[in-house]
């Protein structure tokens, strides 16, 4: 208690300190007159008295200090003294102290950033009532000998209901857009069909109005509409009359039955402005091998994921012995969070891998200034150790500097950071997820100040630790001669590391431009250039019969067929690049029937005729659609590649007859007529799928979808082009909607902007990590040369030739970077190995990667030894000599 | 090494100021410093300034307080006095000195008490 008490007084007093000195001096000078006074009534003159007062006071000064270290934190006023010292001693070497800075703010902001990004991005809980309780369930399928997971059946989804009992409910949706037609214009609007559960499921009520009801999903019945908030302002102005009132979505008139409150987002980060019920009109969407719905579930409180993924998987089990459809299938089920943020995760791994790098190389740099400016006090260390400075008191020295050095660092990294946190999420475009504030807070800022402190422990504690561990004799009798040797081993394996680290990120970053790169050689299966696709969504309500929405959309080709300067035009349900995995099993006449789960699948696309010649797709063999495929009972399909190598491996798949499905009706056989070359259906990366491209035709699963991707081949550009296509189809309809217009290049290139993001980030972090390793093996260098001066002038004094000096220096950083190229070859290559687990088309097999990494690191290490060097080779004997 | 040593010293120096503001009262530091002269009649020799950074650590620790005031002389001075605290304490220190010093006499003395020990 009392040992506290004075404690705190102590600590007090510091923060009063001048007020007490002035009290202190007072308090003394009153002595001293007393005193003085005492002396003169023995006796003494004046400044005899006064002088006697001084000596019986016993050395003012001394007292005061004496006095003060009892009054003071002694401790706290050592600390005090370090760091002032430290900050002259930083002030004198400035450039030193600017470039450790900049090193670390550097390492720190990248990394700040990042995390700040992981923050809001990843870690925050979804915006919905106990998010952690929010799961997506998917069916998984070994279908083909691999294993993948998708969408659900409408059947399987009624069993899961029924045989689950750790869910509180479960909801299925499908996203899409709408026509949403109010106030004359008709507009696209993302949308999400959605059943009565979702909304039970993510446990958001309606700002206004009501949510959907359960009995809402009966055709008739779905006539409603709840809105999003952002679209209910600027759509509707944000008036509360809005519920109730009528709206055209798709051309049918609509209720608006609620408003959800601002922020709210389903799926969670999806842009879905409306929400309708999802109706299941259609009777292939009620078969059981049709799998097209996504599913939502809240666990019930208490049962924790692992409860229901055991649950799920023993319905899964009876399911696949119940049904043949579900042969190949199980039950996935995954926190919603991790499914929404999984591919922001994956993206912000890697560049945190690189952000760390950076930082690492940072540190190290900082490393190498300490040691060398260690190297350059040893005198000054071992006169300290001798006046009886211990050890620690001279780590904290350095210490003191690398805090200060790291403080200012953090500080400049965060605030370079936050700045340039704008540019950062305007670069990474749609990769980041928009909308979702990104916060600085307590955290981040306790983020940078653990960076600082590691990077303090990295960049000056083990320095000085090493810098102080010397005996002190050698260390004053030392004439700056064999010193350097004991420093230097240390030093090596640090600049090994920093050639290693900096190789580690230009691989990195050549890794992804080439495979941007191979993507741009790659064949793609069709020719993009001066190919114009847009969407058309015909208005559902006044298209509801299949025949109709086909008979609209063969018209509209007709259209665009006539505008002068298209050359082909065509629609089809799915976009190559953009869009796939629409597939299903299908019979092959004449064969055996395959085992279960080994049927011929293949995905099903719908095309008009021209599609084909629009997009540039070759044909291999056979012919593809005309206008004469439409009518009549005729069917004919249009195979690929991968289609007939599969499945007629050296037969002549042509005149064969195929069927949607294991037990085809007879009505629904078709004949393959034509070979096509692969395309690329599921993004650039991925290897070509199986496919069957049938004709549009009136009626069942080959009439036109809702909305049909229309492909225009023009030389014309893309703005007048739209703007004569959206002539023509508005002259065919008013209420269609046109949206997502874009060149087969854009297409092909928002495709890969994840990879380009990434490439371009990684390679502004090398190119940082290039600078630092250069500064930092010039670093080295010059230091080492200056170290062997003596050693340099001895050699000349005995005959060596300047170039043989400076071949000795060359050799010397040569072979260290060597080592380290050594080192980061196999440094990325290990990396390289997970990151293709995270990073589509990321290639490790090119050589000339390594190659160019390697040698460009290699020169960066020569050309940064090389002023070094020349500097040796200008030593003058004589001069060295005489330098002790 | 030198902290033990001032240790000892310091607990001296302690005792004896607590000891003579016991006797004379609140006093100023000169006041303490001359009194602990005249008492020890110069066979303590001490620096006078000694006693400020004790008169720190007794305040510290609230065996003392002090206050400004005015002195015999008319001038402005600290006046240190006792705590009840610091009463106590000194009351614990005197008997824990007294015993050191018999332990130490009977220790030095030629004619040890039979049986005492």
């Amino acid at each position: 208690m009392t040992k506290l008490k004075a404690w705190l007084s102590r600590l007090g007093a510091a923060w009063r300190k001048d007020q007490w000195d002035q009290s202190l001096n007072e308090e003394i000078e009153f002595h001293l007159e007393m005193q003085m006074q005492e002396n003169i009534r023995r006796g003494m003159n004046p400044d005899e008295a006064r002088h006697a007062a001084l000596r019986q006071f016993g050395g003012v000064e001394q007292r005061k200090e004496e006095w003060r270290d009892a009054q003071f934190l002694p401790r706290l006023e050592s600390w005090w003294q370090d760091a002032r010292y430290a900050l002259r001693a930083l002030m004198r070497a400035r450039g030193y102290a600017l470039f450790a800075v900049l090193s670390l703010a550097l390492g720190i902001g990248a990394n700040a950033a990042i995390f700040t990004l992981l923050r809001s991005l990843v870690l925050k809980p979804l915006p919905y009532p106990a998010p952690e309780r929010l799961v997506r369930l998917f069916e998984s399928s070994t279908w083909m000998g691999s294993s993948t997971w998708g969408s659900v059946s409408v059947p399987n989804l009624k069993n899961w209901r029924e045989q689950s009992s750790t869910f509180a409910a479960l909801g299925a949706y499908s996203v899409g857009g709408v026509n949403l037609t109010g106030g004359g214009e008709t507009v696209r609007v993302p949308a999400a069909y959605v059943e009565s559960g979702v909304f039970e499921v993510m446990g958001v009520p309606p700002m206004l109005g009501r949510s959907i009801a359960l009995d809402e999903d009966q055709p008739g019945r779905d006539r409603v509409a709840v809105l999003g908030h952002d679209l209910w302002m600027r759509q509707f102005g944000g008036s509360a009359e809005v519920i109730g009132a009528k709206v055209g979505i798709n051309g049918a008139e609509s209720t608006i039955i609620g408003v959800m409150p601002q922020g709210f987002r389903f799926p969670p980060r999806s842009p879905m402005e409306i929400w309708t019920p999802l109706v299941t009109s259609h009777d292939w969407m009620l078969e059981r091998g049709n799998h097209w719905l996504n599913v939502v579930g809240r666990l019930k409180p208490g049962v924790d994921v692992t409860a229901a993924r055991l649950e799920m998987n023993e319905v899964a089990r009876r399911l696949r012995g119940a049904y043949k459809e579900n042969a190949t299938r199980g039950v996935l089920v995954e926190p919603l969070h991790f499914n929404t943020v999984r591919g922001t995760l994956r993206l912000l791994v890697v560049l945190g891998v690189a952000a760390g790098c950076v930082l690492l190389l940072a540190c190290a740099n900082v490393a190498h200034l300490v040691l060398a400016r260690a190297a350059g006090r040893r005198r000054e260390l071992a006169l300290r150790a001798a006046l009886g400075a211990s050890r620690w008191r001279l780590v904290r020295l350095f210490l003191m500097e690398g805090l200060l050095l790291a403080g200012a660092g953090a500080l400049a990294g965060i605030l370079a950071a936050q700045w340039s946190m704008s540019g950062l999420l305007a670069l990474a475009g749609e990769q980041l997820p928009a909308g979702i504030p990104v916060e600085w807070d307590g955290v981040t800022l306790l983020f940078g100040v653990c960076a600082a402190v590691a990077s303090v422990a990295f960049a000056a504690l083990l320095p000085a630790l090493r810098a102080t561990k010397t005996d002190l004799q050698s260390g004053l009798k030392e004439a700056g001669t064999a010193t350097g040797v004991a420093l230097s081993r240390s030093r090596n394996p640090l600049m090994v590391w920093e050639i290693a680290l900096a190789l580690v990120l230009v691989v990195g970053a050549l890794a992804l431009f080439r495979s941007l790169q191979v993507l741009n050689l790659a064949d793609l299966g069709f020719a993009p250039e001066n190919v114009l696709t847009m969407k058309v969504a015909a208005p559902e309500s006044r298209y509801t019969a299949p025949e109709e929405r086909t008979a609209f959309a063969l018209r509209t080709v007709e259209r665009i067929r006539a505008i002068p300067g298209v050359r082909h035009a065509g629609m089809v349900n799915m976009l190559p690049v953009q869009e796939a995995y629409s597939n299903g099993n299908f019979s092959i006449r004449g064969r055996a029937k395959p085992p279960s789960g080994h049927e011929p699948a293949a995905e099903h696309r719908i095309a008009t005729p021209g599609y084909f010649e629009a997009m540039g797709i070759p044909v291999v063999a056979g012919r593809t659609f005309t206008a004469g495929d439409q009518d009549g009972p005729a069917r004919v399909a249009v195979i690929n590649e991968r289609t007939a190598r599969l499945y007629w491996p050296g037969q002549n798949p042509l005149g064969q007859w195929i069927a949607w499905g294991t037990e085809p009706k007879p009505e629904g056989w078709m004949q393959v007529v034509g070979v096509v070359r692969n395309v690329r259906h599921a993004g650039p990366y991925r290897p070509p799928l199986t496919a069957i491209y049938m004709p549009i035709k009136p009626g069942g699963m080959e009439s036109a979808w809702p909305a049909m991707s229309l492909v225009v081949r023009s030389p014309l550009p893309p703005e007048p082009l739209t703007r004569s296509v959206r002539e023509a189809v508005r002259s065919l309809d008013p209420g269609a909607a046109l949206y997502q217009v874009k060149t087969m290049d854009g297409v092909v290139s928002d495709a890969t902007a994840g990879t380009r993001f990434l490439a371009r980030l990684l390679s502004l972090f090398s190119a940082l990590a290039i600078v630092l390793a250069l500064v930092g093996v010039y670093g080295v260098m010059a230091y080492l040369v200056s170290q062997r001066t003596h050693e340099i002038g001895v050699r000349m004094a005995m005959g060596a030739a300047r170039t043989g000096i400076l071949r000795l220096v060359l050799a010397r950083a040569a072979r260290t970077g060597l080592t380290g190229v050594g080192l980061g070859v196999g440094w990325s290559i290990s990396l390289l190995i997970i990151a293709r687990h995270y990073l589509l088309g990321l290639d490790l097999g090119y050589l000339w990667t390594y190659g160019a990494a390697a040698a460009a690191i290699l020169a960066v290490t020569l050309a940064a030894s090389l002023v070094p060097a020349w500097r040796a080779s200008r030593v003058d004997p004589v001069v060295a000599l005489r330098e002790e | 090494m030198k902290d033990a040593r001032t240790d000892i010293l310091r607990g001296t120096l302690d005792l004896l100021i607590m000891r003579t503001l016991k006797t004379i009262g609140p006093s100023h530091g000169w006041g303490i410093a001359r009194r602990l002269e005249q008492v020890a009649e110069d066979a303590l020799r001490l620096n006078q300034g000694t006693v400020y950074p004790a008169l720190v650590r007794l305040e510290q620790r609230g065996w003392i307080k002090s206050s400004w005031g005015i002195s015999e002389n008319n001038r402005r001075a600290r006046f240190y006095a006792l705590t009840p605290r610091g009463e106590k304490q000194l009351a614990v220190e005197e008997a824990g000195w007294d015993r050191i010093a018999a332990i130490i006499a009977r220790i030095r003395s030629p004619f040890p008490e039979e049986g005492a020990s």
